[in-house]
């Protein structure tokens, strides 16, 4: 008994004690499936309700700002691929963007282009990975393998342009690693009529599902004001119908030239954010056809040394990953080093809202929320 | 990054010493005692509507840790950036937790990272690393490796206890000496 006691333990090696006898705190993780990476939580419950709610981060922490700082900036953009490392473009991204702006270069038109297909297809693939977990923590194996069996090609894809399947480092300081070419073109063309009817199929196979509904339909209400105040983005923020999306707000790569939709919902619930990251997909499809359709000639990158000095001073850009803004901070003083890069992890500030969101939900419930808010544990501890 | 320079240089005017701006965006130095009135106001005030924090975070200077705050408002889009100068022989700030609960966790990262001191935060505990870690790692003087030469685990007994065994008993077991058999290379002919 006593050792069960001492596993109840936080971190501070503090004991938690039980108020009542009707409570009792209940472990879950580090090591639990459904937490999607090393995450602990402890639910104080009474009966099957959550009374209160510790979650505990830092078992992935490693020290990527510190690591940052003592490289050159170039050094610095593989390590932003190992923080969310389902939507890795998007930090390579994020990283690029401030430089750029700090040293005023000029992209290349078509590598802008080439950033929105590989950023969308990163968020394409990141998204299916969520239909398919979502699943798998509701209970239904299905949806996962048709899931990826599209993610698998759009991997592959990826794996095409950049020469990497996870960690694609292709996003560069100037541009793009390496140019589309028509082969690659027509694997994406293939692709795309090869998804189309799959999504549907997806919507089909799990939207109507009796037991599906039931498990996620007012399943972990949420308001845009208490989300707002936590700091919350992204889908599930756009789930509470606060129509705010930073392709569209504050423009990066090419986005002002695209035709595409911000999704939203009204209900807030796990239902919601559900169909906000389905429909999201289908506007990412519609982004990459454009993007195919469209494509302008000329340079993939401007040429740049490898080891650089961007002028002092300090930037901070926000951009759009599929799990919500990534804000980076970046100061220079004026060496080849940064002198700080700070990230702001979408998904830990996401996780910030639990203890409120969870309360007097029920246990089973508890792992419907989370994985509806898709944590990447990469992200929350870098 | 939006703003409305006019309007905020008009609304801030009793609050900020310095101001700047740089590619875009928009830098405000307060006082370490009016940030939180500062916040306070740019919440309120109904044309600013600053809802969000965005980030806050720590940047070490010469004379002390930098309080960088970055206000975001969801409803009219503008950016800000609100910095404050914590002197290194007081590291204590002023928490906005009860303002903006997205402080709550970014101060306790401020603090498990720097060691700045947040007056009323209500549960100010590491957050990233363990609670009996050593120094504030991203502090400049705080070394790449760390204070301490941590080993792994298994490195501490079984193999310590290996190196100090004779060497002669470690090169005659079997283990260290396999007998080698040599295998012979089928070549195989192209013609074939």
């Amino acid at each position: 008994m006593s050792e069960a006691k001492d596993f109840l333990t936080t971190k501070t090696g503090t004991l938690l004690e039980q108020e009542s006898e009707d409570r009792f705190w209940l472990n879950m993780g580090p090591q639990h499936p459904s937490t999607h990476g090393v995450f602990r939580i402890l639910l104080e419950t009474e009966g099957e309700v959550v009374k209160n709610v510790k979650p505990i981060i830092g078992y992935l922490h490693r020290g990527v700002e510190k690591i940052s700082e003592n490289r050159e900036w170039m050094g610095a953009l593989p390590l932003t691929d190992r923080m969310d490392y389902l939507g890795a473009m998007s930090n390579n991204m994020a990283l690029t963007l401030p430089v750029e702006k700090l040293m005023e270069i000029d992209v290349p038109r078509r590598a802008q282009w080439l950033r929105v297909l590989a950023l969308e297809t990163n968020r394409l693939a990141s998204h299916l990975l969520f239909y398919g977990t979502l699943g798998l923590d509701l209970g239904a194996l299905t949806p996962f393998f048709f899931a990826f069996r599209q993610r698998e090609i759009a991997q592959y894809l990826l794996e095409l342009l950049s020469g990497q399947r996870i960690t694609f480092n292709y996003i560069r300081y100037g541009g793009v690693r390496g140019d589309i070419t028509p082969q690659i073109e027509r694997e994406f063309r293939n692709f795309i009529s090869g998804f189309k009817p799959a999504f549907k199929e997806m919507w089909d196979l799990v939207e109507g599902n009796e037991i599906f509904r039931s498990r996620v339909i007012g399943v972990g209400k949420s308001d845009s004001d208490l989300l707002i105040r936590y700091g919350v983005t992204g889908p599930i923020l756009r789930a509470t119908g606060v129509k705010r999306d930073l392709r569209k707000d504050i423009p990066y790569a090419a986005y002002d030239e695209f035709d595409f939709n911000v999704v939203t919902h009204d209900k807030g619930d796990t239902y919601s954010r559900w169909i906000c990251r389905y429909h999201e997909m289908g506007e990412s499809l519609k982004i990459i056809e454009q993007c195919l359709d469209g494509m302008p000639d000329g340079p993939y990158i401007k040429k740049m040394p490898f080891f650089f000095k961007p002028p002092q001073g300090e930037i901070y850009s926000a951009i759009d990953t599929p799990r919500g803004d990534l804000g980076v901070y970046i100061v220079s003083d004026g060496s080849r080093f940064p002198y700080r890069i700070r990230y702001r992890a979408p998904s830990f500030c996401n996780l910030s809202v639990l203890p409120e969101l969870l309360y007097g939900q029920l246990i089973g419930d508890v792992i419907a929320i989370l994985g509806s808010f898709d944590p990447v544990f990469g992200e929350v501890d870098r | 990054m939006l703003h409305d320079k006019k309007l905020f240089l008009k609304k801030l005017e009793s609050f900020f010493d310095e101001y700047g701006e740089l590619r875009g965006q928009l830098i405000f130095i307060v006082d370490r005692s009016k940030v939180l009135e500062c916040l306070s106001l740019l919440k309120n005030d109904k044309d600013l509507d600053f809802d969000m924090l965005h980030d806050l975070t720590c940047n070490q200077k010469k004379k002390g840790l930098e309080l960088i705050y970055q206000m975001h408002s969801t409803k009219n889009s503008y950016w800000i950036t609100i910095k404050s100068l914590i002197p290194s022989e007081s590291l204590i700030a002023p928490s906005v937790t009860p303002l903006f609960a997205a402080a709550d966790w970014h101060e306790r990262e401020a603090f498990d990272m720097f060691g700045l001191k947040f007056n009323d935060h209500p549960d100010l505990r590491r957050i990233l690393l363990p609670d009996d870690w050593e120094g504030f790692p991203l502090n400049k003087e705080y070394p790449l490796g760390g204070f301490k030469d941590i080993k792994p685990i298994w490195a501490y007994e079984e193999a310590e206890d290996l190196q100090n065994l004779p060497e002669r008993d470690l090169l005659d077991s079997p283990i260290m000496k396999p007998e080698k058999k040599k295998k012979k290379l089928k070549i195989i002919k192209e013609d074939e």
